[in-house]
């Protein structure tokens, strides 16, 4: 009862001074909406970062080789570095931390449908890349392992690539001639759009086929052993990124002969080295502080506007003790009527929050534009926070309701 | 003028508490917007200059075919790219530098008594612009130099070290596979880059593309070239041009895909600069709106100064002072209020942000940030205008409208 007689004078005090008490929680409807806000936008920017990132492979290394770095003899001559069927091999065979491993090798070609031509980014790749690349297929099938083995002259097209040159007529089963030799489209790959970490032309320009057949039909000029280029791994998960590097950097230096440290002769990039650099951890702790701290300004509204009403009512106060109120029912009652004030303005501002949210994340917007994403958790922190901050603005006006002296109100009236 | 600032800090004082804790939430609103709008700059700026620094504006051409259908005719034709063409694109009006761009993987390069492999680049005067390479030590290579087809290299500052260790490169000689060169220049570091477009630069030789043709390729033929549009936005028009250009002197349809391919960074720069500018708005609007919610914690607490000063207003406007006056005295006191909080917020806001670039190791991207960049300039200074203006209208409107006779009666 005393519970609902305190939200009831909390209530009739807000109507009392109208204006007043919308204009005072403005604060605590903003600092709470801020909250949900800004911390589901700081979600919304990492799962946008991650997004781009791992568009072309989630996390996957990529390792090409290089040039040697230590002095060069042309007794043994490695000019040109480069890996084979054999390196990749004895990759998958030695190394414990990738979870997959594949081999690509690619070369721009003129391909050519009907009266349309386009020069495409070719990539011949085993059915690993496919799976370590991770892009849907949207219709068709995959590169697969009796591809490679007899090296059959089947396509899978980027989603530009179909668009551009099967047009609207075309799809699985047309057959295109790559460099002037004909291939049947196998696959069509889902639309891979903007990506933050690329090799060379995009996803959606480019054409996959298996290795065998790039291999045999278009040789490296400067040996006639059949070339991998790169190969892909992927890691078992983001924390053993720098122990991948260098358990594959060992096994492929010790294969091409050079220092195990080299990493100008076994260069290895993953998107997520370059993820780590981005300090979104801080910046989603820095978002919450600024949000948090908006929410807490909004409670020294609260409590300017509370000690002001603890004044106004001090002959209230007054005649209560008098009658035989403890300081206990007074402190009571002042610090229910501010979580009632800061309840309110604290459901609206979730209202709020959650509905900005909604609106934002129901834009269409571009690819790379970051929306806030909504999470059960983002709700309750505000809701935590709220609720410090309106024990935080309770406390002082109830201490100081209780601390007024009766014999003075009184003889005030 | 001076009843008037005499007035207003009059009545702060006599509400100091009050106006303290309502002007935190200006103080607050400005700092968070000065704070996250220069942040923002800073990160802004770090990620230009990474990505940029494989050259600002830089547009890649590789030739490809045709495709021959008609009668008689079977199988496709390269384009064939020569000197000529590079020329002849230098001379359209969109396009400001060109590079003939041979690359020479893994030459070998011998000085002293070391031999190491690195790549050999032969490009022309106006090479460093197109890839923003800057002179550290030296100097680039010259049109002279590529006239008189001159034995000059110009080295990044890995090569130079892998050659030369701590020693001086400059005028040293080098020996390109057989030939000797003489080293003119040295380049500042460019470190790690997030996007490669010639491999690792600070790993390569710069010469002169005719020494490079007449030594090395032996040909007029390239398999590339590299140009750089008068401005980044006409990048999308030299393209255009540029394959209007060639199909005329090649004989093909401009239209043809297959022609010719082109790799325009400013394309790829685009979207990242579009979700940047979208970063910036949302972070300057959630600024922007919690410095209002402060202003309608000072107008809140203006309007019950109103209320308290009835009498005192009443009194004033009986002795003769205009609803100008009063309006303009409650305007001021508003406005005071915001200006010396947000000001104090906006300097807080930007030694914050200083701070942050102080603790935060170099090379991140809150390392550098701005002192003062306009936009953060102008979105806090007219915010904070905007924002006093509000706080102070209603209640001066208010305080205007008092009637005399009234005010005095309720005494």
């Amino acid at each position: 009862m005393r519970i609902l007689e305190a939200i009831r004078q909390a209530l009739r005090q807000l109507r009392a001074h109208r204006a007043r008490s919308l204009l005072t929680m403005f604060g605590i409807v903003w600092g709470t909406a801020s909250v949900i806000v800004l911390v589901a936008w700081g979600q919304g920017v990492r799962q946008m970062l991650e997004r781009g990132f791992f568009k072309a492979g989630k996390n996957m290394g990529e390792v090409w080789a290089g040039t040697l770095s230590e002095d060069y003899t042309a007794a043994v001559d490695r000019r040109y570095l480069w890996y084979n069927v054999d390196d990749l091999e004895a990759l998958r065979r030695r190394a414990r931390l990738p979870v997959l491993v594949g081999g690509e090798t690619d070369e721009v070609l003129p391909a050519a449908y009907r009266q349309r031509g386009l020069n495409v980014d070719v990539r011949g790749i085993e059915p690993e890349v496919m799976e370590i690349r991770g892009v849907p297929l949207a219709t068709g099938r995959a590169i697969t392992r009796s591809d490679l083995n007899h090296n059959r002259r089947v396509i899978v097209l980027g989603d530009d690539v179909r668009n551009r040159l099967l047009g609207a007529d075309g799809g699985i089963g047309s057959w295109v001639r790559l460099g002037g030799k004909p291939f049947k489209v196998v696959g069509v790959l889902e639309h891979v759009g903007t990506q933050l970490n690329r090799d060379g032309f995009l996803i959606d320009e480019q054409a996959w086929i298996p290795l065998t057949t790039l291999q045999n039909n278009w040789p490296k000029w400067w040996t006639d052993e059949p070339v991998i280029e790169k190969i892909l791994y992927r890691m078992r998960d983001r924390n053993s990124l720098d122990e991948t590097e260098v358990e594959v950097r060992a096994i492929l230096a010790e294969r091409l002969g050079v220092p195990a440290g080299d990493d100008q002769a076994v260069g290895i990039h993953s998107a997520l080295k370059v993820l780590r650099q981005i300090p979104v951890d801080e910046m989603e702790a820095l978002l919450f502080i600024l949000a948090a701290t908006t929410l807490m300004i909004g409670g020294i509204g609260i409590l300017s506007m509370m000690l002001d009403s603890v004044y106004e009512r001090r002959a209230e106060i007054g005649v209560r003790l008098a009658i035989g109120a403890r300081r206990r029912d007074i402190i009571g009652q002042f610090f229910l009527e501010t979580l009632t004030v800061t309840g309110l303005g604290g459901l609206v501002g979730v209202a709020l929050g959650v509905g900005v949210c909604l609106f934002m994340g129901g834009l269409n917007v571009p690819d790379l534009v970051p929306v806030p994403v909504l999470q059960v958790e983002v709700v309750a922190l505000a809701l935590g926070v709220m609720g410090f901050v309106g024990v935080a603005a309770g406390v002082i006006p109830a201490w100081q309701a209780s601390r007024i002296d009766p014999a003075l109100t009184l003889r005030m009236e | 003028m001076d009843d008037l600032w005499t007035n207003t800090w009059r009545s702060l004082r006599a509400h100091k508490m009050r106006f303290a804790l309502t002007s935190a939430g200006i103080l607050w609103g400005a700092f968070m917007l000065t704070f996250l709008s220069g942040t923002m700059e800073g990160f802004d700026q770090h990620f230009r200059r990474e990505i940029e620094e494989a050259g600002p504006k830089i547009v890649l051409m590789f030739p490809g075919s045709v495709l021959k259908n008609r009668v008689g005719e079977r199988g496709a034709r390269q384009v064939e790219l020569e000197n000529d063409d590079v020329e002849r694109i230098a001379g359209l009006h969109s396009v400001e530098d060109t590079d003939h761009d041979l690359l020479m993987w893994s030459q070998v390069v011998r000085a002293g008594g070391r031999t190491k492999l690195l790549h050999v680049n032969g490009g022309n005067e106006g090479t460093a612009r197109i890839r923003n390479m800057v002179v550290d030590q030296g100097r680039f290579l010259t049109a002279t130099d590529v006239e008189r087809a001159r034995r000059v290299a110009f080295l990044g500052p890995t090569a130079a070290e892998r050659l030369f260790g701590r020693l001086p490169a400059i005028g040293r000689n080098i020996q390109i596979e057989s030939h000797s060169f003489r080293v003119i220049g040295v380049s500042v570091p460019k470190g790690e880059q997030l996007m490669h477009i010639h491999g690792k630069e600070d790993l390569t030789v710069i010469i002169p593309w005719t020494t490079a043709q007449r030594l090395f390729t032996k040909t007029e033929r390239l398999y590339r070239m590299a140009f750089t549009p008068v401005t980044r936005e006409e990048s999308f028009d030299a393209v255009r041009h540029t394959r209007q250009l060639m199909g005329l002197h090649h004989g093909f349809d401009p239209n043809l895909r297959t022609a010719l391919s082109f790799m325009n960074i400013y394309e790829a720069l685009v979207d990242i600069y579009g979700m940047m500018v979208a970063i910036r708005i949302f972070l300057i609007s959630a600024g922007v709106i919690t410095l209002m919610v402060g202003a309608i914690g000072v107008m809140n607490i203006m309007l019950v100064v109103v209320g308290e000063r009835t009498n005192e207003i009443g009194l004033r406007k009986a002795v003769g002072a205009t609803r100008r006056a009063i309006f303009t005295q409650f305007l001021a006191e508003a406005a005071a209020v915001c200006g010396v909080s947000g000001t104090v917020g906006a300097v807080l806001g930007v030694l914050m942000t200083q701070l942050l670039g102080a603790v935060s190791p170099p090379g991140t991207p809150t390392a550098s940030p701005p002192v003062l960049d306009p936009l953060t300039v102008i979105a806090v200074s007219t915010s904070l205008i905007a924002v006093g203006m509000m706080a102070g209208i209603a209640p001066a409107i208010r305080a205007a409208r008092v009637p005399p006779a009234e005010a005095l009666r309720a005494s």
